[in-house]
């Protein structure tokens, strides 16, 4: 049943995925494209000032479009978790025949993989977007093709390196970081649901910035006491990116076991 | 001898200081059409919604075939929601797939028939059909399934009289006689000819029920008579 669940959650929302990484990297082309027209421009020291500027509004535009389809894709998977979770869709969801950890971790899961894609993509947009506004787009692939053997030999040799234990530390922070994001953000949107008839969205706004507040403290104070604790900067560094992955740790099954509780034996759907 | 497919014992649910539903204790046999019926705000789709398990009771507890709520008896009960649940940008063969895939019980070829009976094509989006050919689709896929217990909220509100008969007859038609079906609804002279049983309910608490046949018998009533007689009595009805 849940992998049932996250085939529909997955089809549910793939189209609207599919179509921001479509529309961030071809806005990575696009951006590519215009700051190759300023970089001949700079070469050539032309005086077309208008075509210049317009091509440099053309160029902030396509960064901004990249932006907000990172942003969107946020924005997505929240409603898509409170669309199908806390309104009339509702009624079709906590009726299924599953458990309501099912009905959760398949929206986390969805949700996480989506945001990995799109940041994954977004990523690949600043190669892309450098690659073509410095060679030109028929040159690019040529030249990726060229660089790619020793972009991956870059990356071996920087694993077999003693500093990649900082490396895995931020890695680990990062992936915990994110856990615990889009658990709070769920946490949010089951907690406005669930506790307020009306304006919901409102109550989880709320309750979403007052849980960051609260975690943001206790990050705050407790690495803080880890950097005045620890002796060498090595130890500070270990205790301060250490001391955040414990929490978000924390924050995220905690969370994840309260938002629990109230969609299984707090949910009024009305 | 009948079995009971719902219990529900000392069932009270409240929204701040009001009781929707207080210290309900009702039993549903199997095999039956049962009226749910009561004034708007008497409980009707508190009940209903409590036995699918879309809320929870503040006190006591209900069970259907003896379970828990849970995804147990979400297999054995088929909901229909007193308006419109599905994304409007979904196909009808999307939802087709949907049901399939979750209830065991869905029988899929009667579903299509009906649609086809209804000069609705699966490749339709459900966006693209009229409120009340949204329900009739929707009423289509519950009673598609062979379930133990419907529970059908307000099945026939908001619709014209020719499409209140439709529904009335695909409910009878489709569900399973072994089955029980309770039907929440305030129009009672159009629902009356297909109930088995009733039960009246008035500020959470089933204030009678019955047979329907031996009512009338009974009383000389309709049950529309009965309940406007009943009702009247009442304060704040």
């Amino acid at each position: 049943m849940f992998t049932k669940l996250l085939k529909y959650e997955w089809r549910a929302t793939r189209g609207m995925l599919g179509l921001m990484c479509l529309i961030s990297l071809g806005a990575a082309l696009a951006g590519g494209g215009t700051m190759r027209y300023l970089v001949w421009a700079g070469e050539q020291s032309t005086e077309q000032n208008i075509l210049i500027m317009v091509n440099v509004f053309a160029l902030v535009a396509c960064i901004l479009t990249i932006i907000i389809c990172g942003a969107a894709g946020m924005f997505l998977y929240i409603w898509r978790f409170y669309k199908s979770r806390f309104t009339d869709e509702g009624f079709v969801t906590f009726t299924l025949p599953v458990t309501t950890h099912q009905i959760l971790l398949s929206s986390m899961l969805n949700s996480a993989i989506g945001t990995v894609l799109l940041c994954l993509t977004i990523w690949l947009c600043v190669p892309v977007l450098m690659l073509v506004g410095l060679s030109g787009i028929p040159e690019f692939l040529p030249e990726l093709k060229e660089a790619w053997p020793r972009i991956l030999e870059v990356l071996r040799s920087a694993i077999r390196q003693e500093e990649m234990k900082y490396l895995w530390i931020m890695l680990l922070n990062i992936v915990l970081g994110f856990a615990e994001g889009l658990v709070m953000v769920m946490l949010s949107v089951t907690i406005g649901s669930v506790i307020a008839k009306k304006h919901k969205i409102l109550a989880a706004v709320g309750c979403y910035y007052g849980i960051s507040m609260l975690l943001s403290f206790l990050i705050g104070i407790s690495t803080a006491f880890a950097v005045l604790a620890k002796g060498t900067e090595t130890d500070a560094f270990f205790g301060v990116f250490g001391t955040s992955s414990v929490i978000s740790l924390i924050a995220a099954v905690g969370g994840y076991f309260l938002m629990h509780y109230l969609a299984d034996k707090k949910l009024n759907l009305t | 001898m009948e079995s009971t497919v719902l219990t529900a014992r000392g069932l009270t649910k409240r929204y701040g200081s009001a009781a929707a539903l207080d210290g309900m204790d009702l039993e549903l046999p199997q095999g039956k059409i049962i009226g749910l019926l009561g004034p708007n705000g008497s409980g009707k789709t508190t009940f209903i919604k409590l036995a699918a398990g879309l809320l929870t009771p503040t006190a006591g507890e209900i069970r259907i075939c003896g379970e828990k709520i849970g995804p147990a008896t979400k297999a054995m009960v088929s909901y229909l929601p007193d308006r419109p649940a599905f994304g409007k940008s979904q196909k009808i063969s999307q939802l087709l797939d949907f049901y399939g895939d979750f209830y065991l019980d869905f029988d899929r070829p009667r579903a299509e028939g009906m649609l086809n009976a209804l000069g609705i094509s699966p490749d339709t989006r459900l966006g693209t059909l009229s409120k009340g050919n949204q329900e009739k689709v929707q009423l289509v896929l519950v009673m598609s399934r062979r379930a133990r217990l419907y529970l059908l909220d307000e099945p026939i509100g908001g619709v014209d009289p020719a499409a209140r008969d439709y529904i009335l007859n695909t409910i009878i038609t489709n569900y399973d006689p072994s089955a029980t079906v309770l039907i929440s609804t305030h129009l009672i002279s159009d629902v009356e000819r297909v109930l088995d049983e009733f039960l009246f309910l008035h500020r959470g608490q089933v204030i009678r029920r019955g047979s329907a046949d031996e009512i009338r018998e009974e009383t000389g009533k309709s049950l529309d008579e009965l309940f406007r007689e009943v009702f009247k009595c009442l304060p704040n009805c």
